[in-house]
C-alpha cells in the first residue's frame, strides 16, 4: 500500500514537472482575474494605474515608485495584493493540478467544501438536546418550579456535579439526564406542595475539549460545546487540509473504542451515526489522503474522489454513484483517462462494470442534440415559442402576421439563424411580413430584435464578441450603414426598392447630416455619391451584400476634414483635447477611472476618424479647401467643373478671390496649378481645389512677400494653413503682380489681362501709371527672365494678344512712384535724356506748313544703344532669390525710356514709357490742365537717319480730336501742350488804405486800376487820391538800381572834391558820402506816380502782378524840409504860397538856394517852386542848400536828385505806412 | 519885285485869315470867360450832363486860349468835399488845346500918354471877329482915324493880327503882327510888318523876349526899321497882375546916344466889368510899339497862376 502510494506520488511529481508552466500560468491567470473581477477592476486598469504611480525624471527614468504612498492611502489595493498572495499559496493542490492535467478541468476535491462553511463559535448546541442529555459539571440548566412556591432559576452544575437551588439541598446531578433531575427536585418538594411541578431545561451545554491533529488546516485543541458532531469540530480546525483524508479519520473518545470515520458515508448517507458526537477529551486524527480518482463530463458532481480506505480502485458504477449520476444518457460514452508509464495521457472506453484505478479519471462524454425541424422564435416577441414544420413557412405566417411581436420589436431587421447551415440571414421584417415569398427555412430560428438588442448587436465588435450571431453576421449576406465611422445598422441587402429606403429605416437625415456625399463601399472600391442626389433618386439600388454605406454628420465631418491631411499620430480633436491627460497627478482612483473612460472615448473617436479617413482616401472624392483648410469633400464625377463645385458650396463659402484658386493632385508631387474661378475648368478625381477667401488672400500675399522659401517650408511644418499655402504657391505657376515693387496680387495664369477682374482696382485707380507696365516672362528653356513693356492701353486691350503665362510677373507702378523716382529726380537720372526744350511757338492744328526749324532744340545726351546696355535676361536663380532684382531692372529700363512732356500739364517732365503707349494716357498721366492749355498738342518725334537722330516734322493734334484715343506713340518723341493765352487772370493787386473794400484783387489783362478800385467799392471820402501809392515790383528793382547809380555818381564826384583845396571840402565830402550811403540803404518802394481818379481811356493804368495800391487818408499838413531854419510840418492852408510856407519854417537859411527850391507832390511828382505854384496838402517843400562851390564840380544836379530821391522815398513810405 | 511879292502875299494871308473861323466850342468844354466863378460853371456842367465823367476847362485869356484842364468829376467832387482845389489841380490833366481865338465881347478904351502925343482909343467888335477902333490924338497931321484889326492863328504855338489903319491926312497903313513861343515856352519872338499904301513905305520890326529871366522880370530886345524911324532897344518887364511896366534903353539909328525909357500900362483903371480901360504912358515918343502881341499868359506854366485866380470854391 505504502509502496503504491509512493509510486503514485512519484508519478505525480513527474507529471507536475512535465506540466509546470501550464499549471502555473493557468492558476495565476485564473486567480488574478478572479480577484480583480471581484473588485470590478480589470487587470489592465491596475497595470496602467501602477504605471501612473511611478515618478519619472526628465529623461524618462523611474525615480521612485509610489507604492508606499499607495499602500498607506489605499487599503483596497493592499488588501488585493495580500489576497492574491494567499490564494497563490494555498488554493491549488498538487492533486488538483494533476487531474487538471489529465482532464483539462480544474476539479474540486469531493467533500472538501463541506468543511469550508463558516462556524459560529457562539453556538450552544449542534443538535437538539434530547431528554437523555447527561448533565455534567459546567452545564447551565433552567429550573422552573410552579406551585405554592414558584421558582425560576438559572444555575450551573458545580464542578463536583452538584446542583444547588434555593431552599433545596444540593443535588448531585452528574451523569443524570434532565428528566431525572426534574424528578429528583419534584420528589424533594412534593411533600410540601402537592401541586408543585418542576420543569428543567438545559440552558447552556458545557464545553468539552477536543484535540484535533493530522492533516487539518489548524491542528489544535479546542473547546466545543458538548455533543458537537465530528464534521463541525473538523470545520472548527479550518477543515481538512489538501492532503488530508476524508475517508479514514480516527476518533478516540473516552470510554469508547477508537473509530475510523469515513466521511463519504456522512456525505452520501443522512444517518447521524456517520457523524459521531464528540465527547469531552476526544481526540481526532486526520491521516494523509488515500488514493484518488477523478470523474468529469456529463456528471452530477465532477470532482476528485478518494478511494476507500485501503483500496486502490473502484468500480465505475460506484464512482458514478458517488458523483450523483443515476443514469448514463443514451449516446453517452464512458472512458477513463490516464497517464501511461511514460506520462502520456491516454484513455480507454469502459463500462459501468469496469474498474477505475487510482490516479485515473472517468470521463462521461455526452453530445447534446436537439430537434432539427424545430424553429425557435425568440427575442422581441411576447413569448418565445417554437414552430415545428417539415416545410419552410413564410415569415408572416410564423409571426402570425406580426401579432406575436412585442411592442418594442424592430421591424426593419430580423435574423434567420440557420444552425444547420451555420448561417445567419438578415431580413427586413417589414418587407418579410408583406411578402410571403420570404420563408423561414425548416429548423432555422428567427431572432427578433428590440431596439435595444439591435443596437447592442450593432455595437458589438464581431471579432471580440462571444455572441455567435454577431460573429456570424459579418460573413453573412448583410450590408452595413456607418455614421461617423461607427456602424449604426445592419441592413438586409436588397430589402427595399431603393438605397434611400434602406437608409431611412435606420437613419433619419437631419440638418446635421452632411449632404455633400455618402460613400458606398463595394467589392470593387469605394464610391462617393451625393446624398442629395441619393435622396431624390428613388431608383438607386439598395445596398447589396457586403456593401457599406458611410454617412457623416457635421461635427464629425468637420473633425474629419481637419485631420484629413494629418498622420494618425498627429490627429487631434479640438473638442476633446481639453482633457487634462498631461497632468500626472491623479487625485483619486475615481478621477483616474473617469479619465480612463474619457481617454477611451477619445480613442474610439479617433479610431472612427481614422477609419473614415482611410475610407475617404480610397474613394473618388474631390477635396475642397478654403484658405488651406479642408472644408468639403465632393463626389467626383466625370467631367465635373469648377462651376458645379462652387454652385454646390455656394452658401458655405465666404467671398472668394475668383482669380486665384489652387488646384493640386492629392496623391502626387506635381506642382500646384493656379486657376481662375471666373472661367470653368475641369476638376479631376483626387484633386484638391483650394479656394482663397478675400481675407486670407491679403495674408497670403503678405506672407509670400515676407518670407523666403526656407522659412516658409520650416513654418509650413508647424501647421499654419496660410504658411502651408504660401509654401505651395511658391512652387505653383501663379502670376505675380507687383505694384511699385510690392507684391499685390497672385493670379491664375493663361488669361489676357483684360479678363482679370482684380486688375480693375489698379488700372481704374487715378494713381495708376498707364505708360509703363513691365512684364517678365520666363524662358523655360534657358531658365532666364525676359523683360517686356506695355502701355496700359495695349496691356488691357480686349484684343490684346498678351497672355499672362505661367509664373509671369507683372509690374505696375503708381504715378506717385514714377514722380518720385523720375520726375522729381529728373536731373539725377543717367542714361538717355531726350530733352526737348519747349518753345512758345504756336502751332495750329491741321496746318502742315508750320516751320519749327530753329525754334526747337533737341538734345540727345547719350546714345541709346552704346552707352547704356541693360541686361535684359536675368537668370531664374537670381530672381528667385531676390524679387527686387526684377523691379530694379525695370526701373533701369524705365530710366532709359524717358519721354518728355512739357507745357500746360500739372507734372511736366520726363516719363518712363513702354514701347507703345496711348497718347491720351500720356497726357492724362502728366495731368493736362485743360483750362490753361491751347487746344492742340504738339508731338515732336526723333527719327534716325544715318546714325543721327533728327527731328521729324512736328505733328499737331487737336485735344478735342475724337481720334485722340486711338493715337499710339512709339519711338522717340516728346510732347508739348502749349499754354493758352491767358487773358483771364494775369495777376493780383493788393488794395490798402482808404478803399471801401481793401484786399487782394485779381485782374485780367485788360483791367485797369480804375476798374479794380471800382470793384473795391471806390475810395472813401477821407481818402487822399493824390497821395495814392502804387508799388510795383519791377519799379522797385529799377528804383534801387537808379539809386545805386546815383550814389555811384555822387561818390565819383566826391573824388574830385576831395582833391580840391576848397575850404571845408572835407565837411562837404562827409555830407555827400552820408547822402550816398543813405541812398544806397534807403528802402525802395517801386512807386509809380499815378492819378487814381483818372478814368481816361486814353491813359489807362494797367496792372502788373504783385502791384500794391495804398490810398492814404487825407493829410492836413505840408512839410518844409531842407535849408530852412526848422524842418517843419506846417498846417495846410489853401492858397498859401511857397513863401508863406517858407515863413512857417522860419524862413530859409543863409545857405538856402531858394531858386532851386522845389515841391514834392504827394503823388511823387516834383516841380520847381515859384510864387504861383499850387501847394497841395501833404506835399513837401524842399529847399536845397546852395552848392555853388560844388556846382563847379558838377555835383549840384546830383545832389539835387539824391535829395529828391531820398525825400521821395520818405514821403512814399509815410504814405504807405 | 520883292516888295510887290510881299504885298501880294500879305493880302493873300489877310483874305485867308478872314475866312478862318474861330474856335467852335464843343460840349465838353467850359471856356472861362472870367465872368462868373468857374466852379459854378463846372457844377452846372456836371449837373446838366450827369453822364459825363470829366470836363475840359479852357482858360480864355485876352480872347485867346491854348492850354486846358481835364477835370474828372470824381476828383472835382472830391475837392468839393474839402473846398480845396489845390490837389484837384494836380489831379487834373493839363493838355494843349491848340491856340484858339474868341470874339472880344468887351469894349475897350485906352489912354495913351507919350512925350509928343496923347491918344484916346475906343474899340469894340464891329463885325464878327473884327475889331474896330476909333482914335483921337493930338497930332495935327492926323487928329483921328479908324482902325480895323483881326487876330489870326499862326502856325501851332503862335498867332497874328492883321491891322488896317486909316488916319486922316495919312495913307492907309496895313500892318501884320505875329508872335510865337520859343525855347520851350521860355521866350517868344515877335515880328511885325507894315506897309503904307501908296507911299510904298514898309516898316519891319522884331522883338525877342526872355520870360522871367531874373526872378519875374522879362527881358526883351527890340529892333525896328520903320518908315520914319529906326531903333533898337532892350528893356525889362517886371511881372505884375494889372500893371505892365517896361524899362530899358533905346538907341535910335541917327543918334548915338542911348536913351533910357519906360512904358507903363495900367489896366482896368475904370474898374468896369464890361469895359476894359487902360492907361499907357510912354517916356519917349509914341511909337505904339508896346502894342506888340505876346503869348506869355498862354504858356503852360501860367496855368497854376490861372488856377489860383480862377478855380476856387467860395
Amino acid at each position: 500500500m505504502t509502496i503504491r502510494f509512493v509510486k503514485l506520488l512519484l508519478t505525480f511529481i513527474l507529471v507536475v514537472s512535465a506540466q509546470p508552466y501550464l499549471a502555473q500560468t493557468l492558476s495565476d491567470g485564473v486567480l488574478e482575474s478572479s480577484i480583480f473581477d471581484s473588485q470590478g477592476i480589470s487587470k489592465e486598469d491596475i497595470q496602467t494605474y501602477q504605471e501612473k504611480q511611478k515618478t519619472y525624471d526628465i529623461n524618462g527614468n523611474i525615480i521612485s515608485d509610489n507604492k508606499e504612498v499607495l499602500n498607506t492611502e489605499n487599503s483596497n489595493i493592499r488588501f488585493m495584493e495580500s489576497s492574491q498572495n494567499q490564494s497563490q499559496k494555498s488554493n491549488i493542490s498538487v492533486l488538483r493540478k494533476y487531474f487538471y492535467s489529465l482532464t483539462g478541468e480544474l476539479l474540486d476535491v469531493y467533500g472538501e467544501s463541506e468543511f469550508k462553511q463558516g462556524q459560529e463559535f457562539n453556538l450552544l448546541f449542534f443538535n437538539i438536546i434530547g431528554r437523555g442529555y447527561q448533565l455534567a459539571p459546567g452545564d447551565v440548566i433552567q429550573v422552573k418550579i410552579t406551585g405554592l412556591q414558584s421558582l425560576s432559576d438559572k444555575v450551573q452544575i458545580q464542578s463536583d456535579g452538584t446542583l444547588t437551588l434555593e431552599s433545596l439541598a444540593p443535588i448531585n446531578v452528574n451523569g443524570l439526564n434532565l428528566d431525572q433531575v426534574s424528578n429528583i427536585i419534584l420528589d424533594m418538594i412534593i411533600l410540601d406542595d402537592a401541586s408543585a411541578k418542576v420543569f428543567v431545561t438545559l440552558k447552556n451545554a458545557r464545553l468539552v475539549t477536543v484535540q484535533i491533529s493530522g492533516n487539518v488546516n489548524s491542528p489544535r485543541t479546542i473547546a466545543v460545546p458538548a455533543y458537537t458532531p465530528l464534521s463541525r469540530v473538523i470545520a472548527y480546525s479550518g477543515g481538512i487540509s489538501q492532503n488530508g483524508s476524508l475517508r479514514n479519520i480516527f476518533l478516540s473518545q473516552p470510554g469508547e473504542k477508537t473509530r475510523n470515520i469515513d466521511f463519504y458515508e456522512f456525505l452520501q448517507n443522512p444517518l447521524p451515526t456517520n457523524d459521531p458526537l464528540i465527547k469531552n477529551n476526544a481526540r481526532i486524527f486526520v491521516p494523509n489522503k488515500g488514493p484518488t480518482i477523478a470523474a468529469v463530463g456529463f456528471l452530477g458532481r465532477p470532482g476528485v474522489y478518494e478511494l476507500n480506505h485501503n483500496e486502490t480502485s473502484m468500480e465505475v458504477s460506484e464512482l458514478l454513484k458517488l458523483t450523483g449520476n443515476t443514469f448514463i444518457p443514451p449516446g453517452a460514452t464512458l472512458k477513463i483517462s490516464y497517464f501511461d508509464q511514460d506520462g502520456k495521457s491516454l484513455s480507454r472506453v469502459v463500462s459501468k462494470k469496469n474498474i477505475i484505478n487510482e490516479g485515473e479519471a472517468l470521463i462521461l462524454d455526452f453530445i447534446e442534440t436537439r430537434e432539427l425541424n424545430n424553429s425557435q422564435i425568440y427575442g422581441a416577441v411576447l413569448n418565445e415559442y417554437h414552430v415545428t414544420s417539415n416545410e419552410p413557412k413564410s415569415i408572416s405566417e410564423v409571426l402570425k402576421g406580426g401579432a406575436v411581436l412585442s411592442s418594442d420589436a424592430l421591424t426593419s431587421f430580423a435574423l434567420i439563424i440557420n444552425r444547420l447551415e451555420d448561417t445567419v440571414e438578415p431580413i427586413n421584417l417589414n418587407h418579410a411580413l408583406n411578402d410571403d415569398r420570404i420563408l423561414l427555412p425548416v429548423g432555422a430560428d428567427l431572432k427578433l430584435f428590440s431596439q435595444e438588442e439591435y443596437l447592442s448587436l450593432v455595437n458589438t465588435d464581431p471579432n471580440y464578441s462571444d455572441d455567435i450571431i454577431a460573429a456570424k453576421l459579418t460573413s453573412s449576406n448583410i450590408a452595413e450603414i456607418y455614421v461617423n465611422g461607427i456602424r449604426i445598422a445592419y441592413v438586409a441587402p436588397n430589402s427595399t426598392n431603393s438605397l434611400f429606403g434602406s437608409v431611412s429605416d435606420f437613419y433619419s437625415i437631419t440638418p446635421k447630416t452632411v449632404s455633400d456625399f455618402v460613400l458606398i463601399q463595394k467589392s470593387d472600391g469605394i464610391k462617393a455619391l451625393s446624398l442629395k442626389k441619393l435622396m431624390t433618386d428613388k431608383n438607386y439600388p439598395s445596398l447589396s451584400r457586403g456593401e457599406r454605406l458611410f454617412i457623416f454628420e457635421n461635427k464629425f465631418y468637420s473633425d474629419l476634414l481637419q485631420n484629413m491631411r494629418l498622420r494618425s499620430n498627429e490627429m487631434n480633436l479640438n473638442a476633446q483635447n481639453v482633457s487634462n491627460t498631461e497632468n500626472n497627478t491623479v487625485d483619486n482612483f475615481e478621477t483616474f477611472k473617469l479619465q480612463q473612460e474619457i481617454q477611451k472615448k477619445e480613442d474610439n473617436y479617433l479610431e472612427a476618424i481614422n477609419y473614415s479617413r482611410n475610407i475617404l482616401q480610397q474613394s473618388n472624392l474631390i477635396q475642397v479647401a478654403l484658405d488651406g483648410q479642408l472644408v468639403a469633400l465632393l463626389p467626383y464625377k466625370n467631367g465635373i467643373t469648377s462651376i458645379e463645385i462652387l454652385k454646390e458650396l455656394r452658401s458655405r463659402l465666404p467671398k472668394l478671390v475668383n482669380e486665384f484658386a489652387i488646384i493640386q493632385d492629392v496623391n502626387s508631387d506635381l506642382n500646384p496649378m493656379i486657376k481662375n474661378l471666373n472661367y470653368s475648368f475641369d476638376v479631376k478625381n483626387n484633386q484638391e481645389l483650394n479656394l482663397i477667401s478675400q481675407k486670407a488672400y491679403r495674408s497670403i500675399i503678405k506672407e509670400y512677400e515676407l518670407d523666403d522659401e526656407i522659412n516658409i517650408i520650416a513654418k509650413a511644418k508647424s501647421g499654419d494653413n496660410i504658411k502651408n499655402l504660401v509654401a505651395n504657391i511658391k512652387s505653383s505657376d501663379a502670376v505675380k503682380v507687383y505694384y511699385d515693387g510690392r507684391l499685390e496680387l497672385l493670379l491664375s495664369p493663361d488669361y489676357i489681362p483684360k479678363k482679370y477682374k482684380l486688375f480693375e482696382q489698379y488700372y481704374k485707380k487715378s494713381d495708376f501709371y498707364k505708360l509703363y507696365i513691365g512684364l517678365n516672362t520666363k524662358n523655360l528653356d534657358m531658365g532666364t527672365w525676359n523683360f517686356l513693356t506695355y502701355g496700359a492701353e495695349e496691356f488691357f486691350s480686349k484684343a490684346s494678344n498678351i497672355n499672362l503665362g505661367q509664373s509671369n510677373i507683372v509690374h505696375f507702378f503708381s504715378k506717385d512712384f514714377i514722380r518720385k523716382e523720375f520726375i522729381e529726380k529728373e536731373g539725377m537720372i543717367n542714361g538717355v535724356n531726350f530733352n526737348i526744350i519747349a518753345n512758345n511757338h504756336t502751332v495750329e492744328p491741321n496746318n502742315g506748313n508750320n516751320n519749327l526749324d530753329g525754334t526747337t532744340d533737341m538734345t540727345v545726351v547719350n546714345d541709346i544703344n552704346t552707352n547704356f546696355e541693360i541686361d535684359k535676361n536675368l537668370s531664374d536663380n537670381q530672381v528667385s532669390n531676390n524679387n527686387n532684382l526684377l523691379v530694379n531692372h525695370h526701373i533701369e529700363i524705365m530710366s532709359n525710356s524717358l519721354r518728355k512732356i512739357s507745357g500746360s500739364v500739372r507734372f511736366p517732365g520726363s516719363y518712363p514709357v513702354a514701347d507703345k503707349i496711348n497718347l491720351t494716357d500720356f497726357i492724362s498721366t502728366a495731368g493736362l490742365i485743360e483750362n490753361t492749355s491751347k487746344s492742340n498738342i504738339q508731338i515732336i518725334q526723333a527719327i534716325k537717319q544715318k546714325d543721327r537722330l533728327v527731328r521729324a516734322k512736328p505733328k499737331v493734334i487737336n485735344i478735342n480730336d475724337s481720334d485722340l484715343k486711338n493715337i499710339t506713340l512709339s519711338g522717340i518723341y516728346a510732347l508739348d501742350v502749349p499754354l493758352a493765352i491767358n487773358d483771364a487772370i494775369t495777376g493780383v493787386i493788393e488794395l490798402k488804405g482808404e478803399v471801401l473794400r481793401p484786399g487782394n484783387y485779381s485782374f485780367t489783362r485788360a483791367e485797369t486800376l480804375s476798374d479794380i478800385i471800382k470793384r473795391a467799392g471806390g475810395i472813401s471820402d477821407v481818402s487822399f487820391p493824390l497821395g495814392a501809392v502804387l508799388q510795383r515790383k519791377s519799379l522797385k528793382e529799377q528804383e534801387k538800381e537808379t539809386n545805386g547809380i546815383l550814389a555811384d555818381q555822387m561818390e565819383s564826384s566826391i573824388l574830385t572834391l576831395a582833391q580840391s583845396s576848397l575850404e571845408d571840402a572835407g565837411g562837404q565830402v562827409q555830407v555827400l558820402l552820408s547822402y550816398a550811403n543813405k541812398l544806397r540803404i534807403q528802402p525802395t518802394l517801386g512807386r509809380m506816380t499815378l492819378n487814381i481818379l483818372d478814368e481816361s481811356l486814353t491813359n489807362p493804368i494797367f496792372l502788373e502782378d504783385g502791384d500794391k495800391l495804398t490810398i492814404p487818408k487825407r493829410p492836413s499838413h505840408v512839410t518844409i524840409v531842407g535849408s530852412v531854419q526848422r524842418t517843419t510840418v506846417a498846417a495846410y492852408k489853401r492858397d498859401k504860397n511857397f513863401y508863406e510856407y517858407l515863413q512857417s519854417a522860419g524862413g530859409a537859411t543863409k545857405i538856402a538856394d531858394i531858386r532851386k527850391a522845389y515841391l514834392l507832390l504827394p503823388n511823387g511828382e516834383s516841380l520847381k517852386l515859384n510864387k504861383s505854384t499850387l501847394i497841395p496838402v501833404g506835399s513837401v517843400i524842399i529847399v536845397p542848400p546852395k552848392l555853388d562851390r560844388l556846382s563847379i564840380l558838377g555835383t549840384t544836379d546830383v545832389i539835387s536828385r539824391v535829395l529828391g530821391n531820398i525825400t521821395d522815398s520818405i514821403l512814399s513810405i509815410q504814405n504807405v505806412d | 519885285m520883292s516888295i510887290k511879292c510881299t504885298f501880294i502875299l500879305s493880302y493873300f494871308i489877310v483874305v485867308t485869315l478872314l475866312v478862318n473861323p474861330t474856335n467852335a466850342n464843343e460840349i465838353d468844354y467850359i471856356v472861362d470867360e472870367f465872368d462868373i466863378p468857374i466852379t459854378k460853371k463846372i457844377d452846372s456842367f456836371f449837373n446838366n450832363y450827369s453822364n459825363k465823367s470829366k470836363v475840359h476847362l479852357v482858360p480864355k485869356i485876352n480872347g485867346k486860349s491854348r492850354y486846358a484842364f481835364t477835370i474828372s468829376k470824381k476828383a472835382y467832387n472830391y475837392s468839393k468835399i474839402f473846398s480845396d482845389t489845390s490837389d484837384l489841380y494836380y489831379l487834373s490833366d493839363k493838355f494843349d488845346n491848340n491856340m484858339a481865338l474868341y470874339p472880344n465881347k468887351l469894349k475897350n478904351i485906352e489912354f495913351r500918354l507919350s512925350k509928343n502925343n496923347i491918344k484916346f482909343t475906343y474899340s469894340q467888335n464891329f463885325l464878327p471877329n473884327i475889331n474896330t477902333s476909333i482914335f483921337f490924338q493930338m497930332l495935327e497931321q492926323s487928329p483921328y482915324g479908324l482902325m480895323f484889326d483881326k487876330d489870326f492863328i499862326f502856325m501851332h504855338e503862335g498867332f497874328g493880327n492883321l491891322n488896317i489903319q486909316l488916319s486922316k491926312g495919312e495913307y492907309p497903313l496895313i500892318e501884320t503882327k505875329i508872335v510865337n513861343l520859343m525855347n520851350k515856352e521860355n521866350s517868344e519872338l515877335y515880328v511885325n510888318f507894315s506897309h503904307e499904301v501908296k507911299s510904298n513905305e514898309i516898316s519891319l520890326g522884331a522883338s525877342y523876349t526872355w520870360f522871367e529871366l531874373v526872378k519875374n522880370f522879362d527881358l526883351s530886345a527890340d529892333f525896328v526899321k520903320g518908315i520914319e524911324t529906326q531903333y533898337s532897344k532892350i528893356y525889362l518887364t517886371p511881372d505884375y497882375d494889372t500893371v505892365k511896366f517896361d524899362f530899358g534903353v533905346q538907341k535910335f539909328e541917327n543918334n548915338s546916344d542911348l536913351n533910357l525909357f519906360f512904358n507903363l500900362r495900367i489896366d482896368n483903371i475904370l474898374k468896369h466889368k464890361k469895359l476894359k480901360s487902360s492907361l499907357i504912358m510912354n517916356s519917349l515918343n509914341d511909337t505904339e510899339y508896346d502894342k506888340k502881341l505876346s503869348l506869355k499868359f498862354l504858356r503852360k506854366r501860367y496855368l497854376d497862376s490861372y488856377w489860383r485866380k480862377r478855380v476856387y470854391f467860395n
